[in-house]
This record gives structure tokens, sequence and C-alpha cells, in this order.
């Protein structure tokens, strides 16, 4: 799946790109700033850069020309984005050392036809078949078995998640009530899970894995949401006693606890190199 | 997610239209600790437009019925979406919160002349 850095400070913009380049099955990090840009370069290694021009700090041309400065991150393929059409716009993003160059608002076919000249030799989405009815026939759907988003912040993420979840569902023809569990298991992890990984209220970027797995018996779909915070498990955190009196029922707790009660299987683990990794299993009906 | 608050004679009913999750749950706690802290606690959760509640929205609810029963009051439930009450469930709340049909069982059932 390849992976690609956009660069853009605008949230519309940066949330439009990233889903539909998401929904053609790529693996979308974002960056707000040049800096952010520059940075993520270098530790993200994506497989291509999106680089907005006009950017807070030090500008995309600056950011271009630091991550082309840098022998790790030189061969790295950057595409300008400008709303400028000024006519020498081109000229100066290969000065500063874009690869390629492309106007706003994003004409997606365009971008795509001249994002492939440089992920030639990256390895394509994944896709299986699905067989569509029995009257059908031969007919096949295609579909994408997985997908993959990194929103900025925590909680902020959440309406970007739910989207990226329904448009999974639905082109994996995924069940209302399974996609109906998924949406309150992501509520639960936003809010109630993830946001325990930092100290004070400094948020870090979170990233949704999904992944479907039809030839298992039963299928299963796969929920991994990795993120940077503080090592923590949230699965060692005792499910509260539901038989309660009102009384004495505890007003907290109830997060993880749902979340484990809509999936079938729930793993944690943590390491420096990819942080905080809790994956969530849901069994799915045969086909 | 919206909020529409009718004030019976003796009971409060609160209409809530939308999603009760993460990012809209505060909303509705400090609509029903501002009606319980003004003395009504009477309340009737009108949740027939309500697609969706998280354990946020149930935190919300059950701050409520505790502070409300503790004060002589009730939280009740009305018009409960199967979506809605399969996470009632699940997290144990429909065995401690009484769930009426629609608003008018749930008002009535304060027996107070509302």
């Amino acid at each position: 799946m390849p992976k690609i850095l956009l660069v853009e400070d605008n949230e519309m913009n940066r949330e439009m790109l990233s889903r539909r380049l998401a929904r053609k099955g790529f693996d979308v990090v974002m960056a707000v700033d040049g800096l952010q840009g520059v940075a993520m370069a270098s530790t993200e290694m994506p497989d291509l850069v999106l680089m907005d021009m006009s950017l807070p700090g030090i500008d995309g041309w600056e950011a271009t020309r630091r991550i082309k400065a840098d022998p790790a991150t030189r061969t790295l393929p950057v595409i300008a984005l400008t709303a400028h059409a000024m006519s020498d716009d081109r000229a100066k993003a290969l000065e500063a050392g874009c690869d390629e160059f492309d106007t706003k608002p994003v004409d997606l076919a365009r971008l795509l036809g001249k994002m492939e000249l440089f992920l030639k030799s990256a390895s394509p989405p994944e896709v299986a078949e699905v067989s569509g009815g029995p009257a059908a026939g031969a007919h096949v759907a295609r579909v994408a078995t997985e997908a993959s988003i990194t929103l900025p912040a925590v909680h902020a993420s959440l309406p970007g998640f739910k989207t990226e979840l329904e448009h999974f569902c639905m082109q994996a023809s995924i069940s209302a009530g399974v996609q109906e569990n998924f949406q309150v298991v992501l509520d639960e992890i936003c809010a109630n899970v993830f946001k325990h990984a930092y100290p004070g209220e400094q948020p870090g970027s979170l990233r949704l894995e999904l992944r479907l797995e039809r030839r298992g018996n039963p299928p299963k779909l796969e929920l991994t949401f990795i993120d940077q915070g503080r090592p923590f498990n949230p699965l060692a955190k005792a499910a509260p006693d539901l038989s309660l009196s009102w009384e004495d029922r505890p007003i907290g707790g109830l997060g993880i606890h749902l979340v484990q009660a809509l999936t079938d299987r729930q793993t944690y683990s943590h390491s420096v190199e990819e942080g905080n990794r809790l994956t969530l299993t849901k069994h799915l009906p045969p086909a | 997610m919206e909020l529409a608050t009718t004030h019976h004679e003796h009971v409060t009913v609160i209409a809530i239209a939308g999603s009760v999750d993460s990012l809209t749950a505060e909303q509705l706690t400090t609509s029903l600790v501002e009606h319980v802290g003004t003395g009504r606690v009477h309340l009737v959760c009108d949740f027939k437009d309500v697609n969706y509640t998280s354990s946020a929205g149930l935190r919300s609810l059950l701050g409520a019925l505790k502070e409300s029963r503790r004060l002589g009051g009730d939280l009740r439930m009305a018009a409960v979406q199967p979506s809605v009450l399969r996470v009632l469930s699940l997290s144990g709340f429909a065995s401690i919160i009484k769930i009426f049909d629609d608003v008018t069982g749930a008002v009535n059932s304060y027996g107070l002349g509302a």
C-alpha cells in the first residue's frame, strides 16, 4: 500500500483530499505545516509527498528544499500543489526541487496520473474478489480489503474515522449491525481509551487500520489503532460490575467494557518503534 | 445533537435529537445538571430522535439519574430506538433506568398530575 505524505494547512482541503486518496487505497499520513512536513518526510518515509506551497512557518518551497537537502529524504518524489496558476510556478516548483507540479482545486484523476509516474515501483492497493448474487452468474465486484488513515488528534479524529469506516463497510458489504458495533467501538476508543495515553491535554496523531479477512473461517474484520502516546494497557482495566445497583454503580469505566462486549478478540502491545497498538477483531457471519 | 425542553407541571421533558457521543455528551450533561440543580428532578429524556449513544452519553444519564433520585426524583427514558436500547442493555442500564414506549407514558408514570 503506497504511503503518501500530505502536507496541507487547510483542514478542509486536508481532510477531503486524504479521504479521497484513502478510498483509492493509499495509506495517507498528514502534516499541517512545513516544519512538520519535513520531519514526517524523515520519520514516516512515505513513497511520495504532496506539498501545499502556502504553509504557515516555512512555506512549501522551503520545506521541499529541506527535504531535498537531506540525504535520507532527497529521493522522495515531491509533487507541489498550489492555488496559484502563475506561469512561473512550475519553474519555481522545479527549482525548489519538486518533481512535479499540480494546481488546486485538485482534479483527482489528473493528480493520480502524475502520482502514478512516481509510484510504479510501489505495490498497488490490495484487492480481493467477492462473488455477486447467484443470479448474477459471473458478476464480480472488486472491493478493497485494507484501508488505513492517520488523523492528527485522537478526539478530533472521530468524525473522520467514522466516515472512513462507513465507506469501508459499504465497499466490503459488511452488515449494518456490525457497522453499528464498530461505530460504538470507534467512539469508545477515541474518547475513552486512547486519550488516557496522553499526558495533560497533548493530543497526538492516531492511525486506524481496517483489514477484512474473508478467507478465514469465520471471516473477520480487524480494526487496529496505533498511536505514539505513553505506554498503557487499556485491556488491563477490569470491566465494571454491571450487576451493581444504581446507587453503587460507578459512573465511569463503561468504555472498555463496551469495546470488549462488541468485539470477539482484543490484543494490545507497545513498542518503541510503533507506540501503542490495539487490535480489535470481530468475527463476521459467513458470506 | 439538539436539545428541546418542555416543562410540564411537575415533569421536565428533554427531547434529544442526533447522536449522544463523546463529542456531544457534555452538552447533555450541562442541561441535565441545570435542571436538577434548579429543583426539576422529575425528568424524562425523549430518545425518539436519538440514533446513537456511547458510554459518554450513558455517563451523562447515570450522573443525572443518581442526583435526581438522591433528591427524591428520577430520570426516565422514552421512545428508545433498538440500536440505542442494545447499548443500554450491554452496559446494564436497562435494568437500572425506567424505559417507556413513549413520552406520554413516561410523564404519566410519575403520577404527579403532570
